[in-house]
């Protein structure tokens, strides 16, 4: 169901993006309007590099940290803060039922490893023979369980102590959309009552650069804010991010005195079969579950878009065809982290929402336009680069 | 019964298709017939060179035609015995398929053929790294349909809609691997590992 009777609010947020860490520190370099990308580390690729972590304040072994890759580091350190946000961080008799989903990409590679195979390769006699000891003997034995895409989730299970039901979703953007979707309808169902659900995305790999160069979408050259990516520089710059959201009934945030931050009134998912135009037809279609709770004047969309075509053009087309609301693409400040960019923007909307207001455009075609009104809904887009389309409302309480 | 739920108010779930493929056979008869006669699918790995590896053998699949990649045989398999399980459950292939496809599959990736091929596209003389390959990725966007990591439920669906099922993916479908680290309540615990040997 994509409506429950069984509210169910946001209780907890914990975010860390090229930003910096945590809502304020988004909040305050969102309303400076200074996006900013790295256009030197990959070049000519754009990446938008993580801000510095300390991760000993959510990781405190080194032991734990050393068996994890950076991306999940990003994510353990992400659940952490959301947890900590929700004051529910070493509640023991709470986490052992606080049920969990993921959306999680795969591992990342051993570049060093890669790299020398790549180049001894060519002067072994058995090339085959030589890759299977080269794999057998230089690959750390860590490196096999910190590759698991369930390992994000064993982590935050290990480090913090949420031992309810888990569940890792793999699948790119969708995949971070239907995690909260799941989530959502969970609690709604009452089958669950809390639930910390998110991904964590490392952007700084050559290895993913390559993927999405294949299909010439990674943002080269160049940083322009999404919807002013034209022909020459369409695609995304990809973001470091990690994201994640502690949601629960309202019924139990209340028996335990928790703040709720919103209110996660809707979400909904689908699959476009991306032939011309359906993109559009299909956030309208999922527009059509929600429409009936807008209020006009005090909502605005915090897009997911990507900046790829025709994804974006044909997002742009669904907004074009809602005048009345603001718009902000936040992949413009975060690039593009695929899996969690969509709990991302819930995180953001929440945020938002507790300052009441919009942040200011940045656009120069003329989609995000400033708005002055009292914010008091924000509806997120997830529109994946490839497939994947989805839809949240976020609302004020009281 | 006849409320559809059982006695502690929970829906009731039955299974009205199966399909399996496995180093045995594609097909539950197959399968069946040969697990019943005692039959291993344990053997000798031929698909790739086992030199220098401990282990040689494997349950592996090797009746179907070779694939060019890790994720195609996976996308054949499961192509397989999704088909035989949609076949047995009897549902008419005139509408909207009813419900959503959840497919638990290993983590894709680029594989070594490709990394080669493009430590070789990128002419670099003694040492070949991921710098020298991105300045020779661009243009093989097969490449990067196969190797998202959404690609062998994504094709799935399309394949089972092309078979028929004509509004199968307007509504209908959630593609979506998911593994599972636990099972609770009534939800299906689904599992996902990569192998303990693959071509890392």
């Amino acid at each position: 169901m994509a409506d429950s009777t069984r509210e169910v609010w946001i209780t907890g947020i914990g975010i860390v993006s090229c930003l910096g860490e945590g809502p304020d520190a988004h909040w305050q370099k969102l309303m400076q309007a200074h996006p900013d990308a790295d256009t030197t580390t990959f070049a000519p690729f754009v990446v938008h590099p993580v801000a510095p972590i300390n991760f000993d304040a959510q990781i405190p072994k080194k032991g734990d940290q050393r068996q994890m890759e950076n991306w999940q580091r990003i994510g353990t350190y992400a659940a952490g803060l959301a947890l900590d946000s929700a004051s529910v961080k070493g509640n023991s008799a709470l986490l052992s039922r606080m049920d969990m989903i993921v959306a999680a990409g795969g591992g990342e590679r051993d570049l060093t490893v890669d790299s020398n195979i790549l180049s001894g390769i060519r002067r072994a006699a058995n090339p085959a023979a030589f890759l299977n000891e080269r794999l057998m003997s230089d690959l750390r034995p860590t490196l096999f369980l910190a590759q698991l895409s369930n390992l994000l989730a064993g982590n935050i299970s290990i480090v913090h102590g949420v031992t309810g039901s888990s569940r890792t979703f793999m699948g790119e953007e969708s995949a971070g959309i239907d995690a909260v979707r799941i989530a959502h309808s969970r609690i709604g169902a009452r089958q669950s009552d809390i639930a910390l659900v998110g991904g964590s995305f490392n952007g700084e790999r050559p290895d993913l650069l390559m993927l999405y160069e294949f299909a010439e979408l990674a943002l080269k050259h160049k940083y322009a804010a999404v919807w002013e990516r034209g022909n020459a520089t369409a695609g995304f710059a990809l973001g470091s991010l990690g994201a994640f959201l502690v949601i629960e009934a309202r019924d139990h945030a209340e028996k335990r005195g928790a703040k709720p931050l919103a209110k996660l009134t809707t979400v909904v998912s689908d699959r476009a079969t991306r032939q011309p135009g359906t993109i559009t037809e299909t956030l309208s279609r999922l527009w059509d579950r929600l429409k009936a709770k807008i209020v006009a004047g005090h909502a605005a969309v915090l897009s997911g878009a990507t900046g790829v075509k025709p994804a974006t053009a044909e997002e742009r087309k669904f907004l074009e065809l809602h005048p009345d609301l603001a718009v902000r693409a936040t992949g413009s400040y975060l690039g593009h982290g695929l899996e969690p960019q969509f709990a991302m923007n819930i995180a953001l909307a929440t945020a938002a929402l507790g300052h009441g207001s919009l942040f200011p455009p940045c656009d120069a075609t003329g989609l995000e336009r400033p708005m002055a009104a009292d914010l008091t809904q924000v509806v997120v887009t997830g529109v994946g680069h490839w497939r994947g389309e989805g839809l949240a409302l976020i609302e004020r309480i009281g | 019964m006849a409320t559809g739920k059982d006695k502690s108010g929970r829906m009731r779930v039955v299974v009205t298709g199966l399909g399996v493929v496995t180093s045995l056979g594609a097909g539950k008869t197959e399968n069946w017939a040969k697990l019943t006669a005692g039959e291993s699918g344990i053997k000798t790995i031929t698909r790739f060179p086992t030199d220098g590896l401990k282990t040689r053998i494997a349950g592996t699949i090797d009746y179907l035609p070779p694939q060019s990649s890790n994720a195609a045989l996976t996308e054949a398999f499961a192509e397989l015995a999704a088909e035989e399980a949609i076949a047995q459950s009897g549902l008419t292939r005139s509408g909207q398929f009813p419900g959503p496809l959840f497919l638990a599959v290993p983590p894709i990736e680029m594989e070594w053929p490709q990394r080669l091929e493009f430590g070789a596209k990128s002419g670099a003389n003694d040492k070949v790294t991921y710098a020298d390959m991105l300045r020779v990725s661009a243009g093989f966007p097969a490449y990067h349909r196969r190797f998202l990591l959404g690609s062998v439920a994504d094709n799935l669906a399309e394949k089972v809609r092309h078979a028929g099922f004509p509004d199968f993916a307007v509504h209908g479908l959630r593609v979506r691997s998911n593994c599972d680290s636990a099972r609770r309540g009534s939800n299906p615990a689904w599992r996902n590992r990569r192998g303990a040997l693959h071509w890392n």
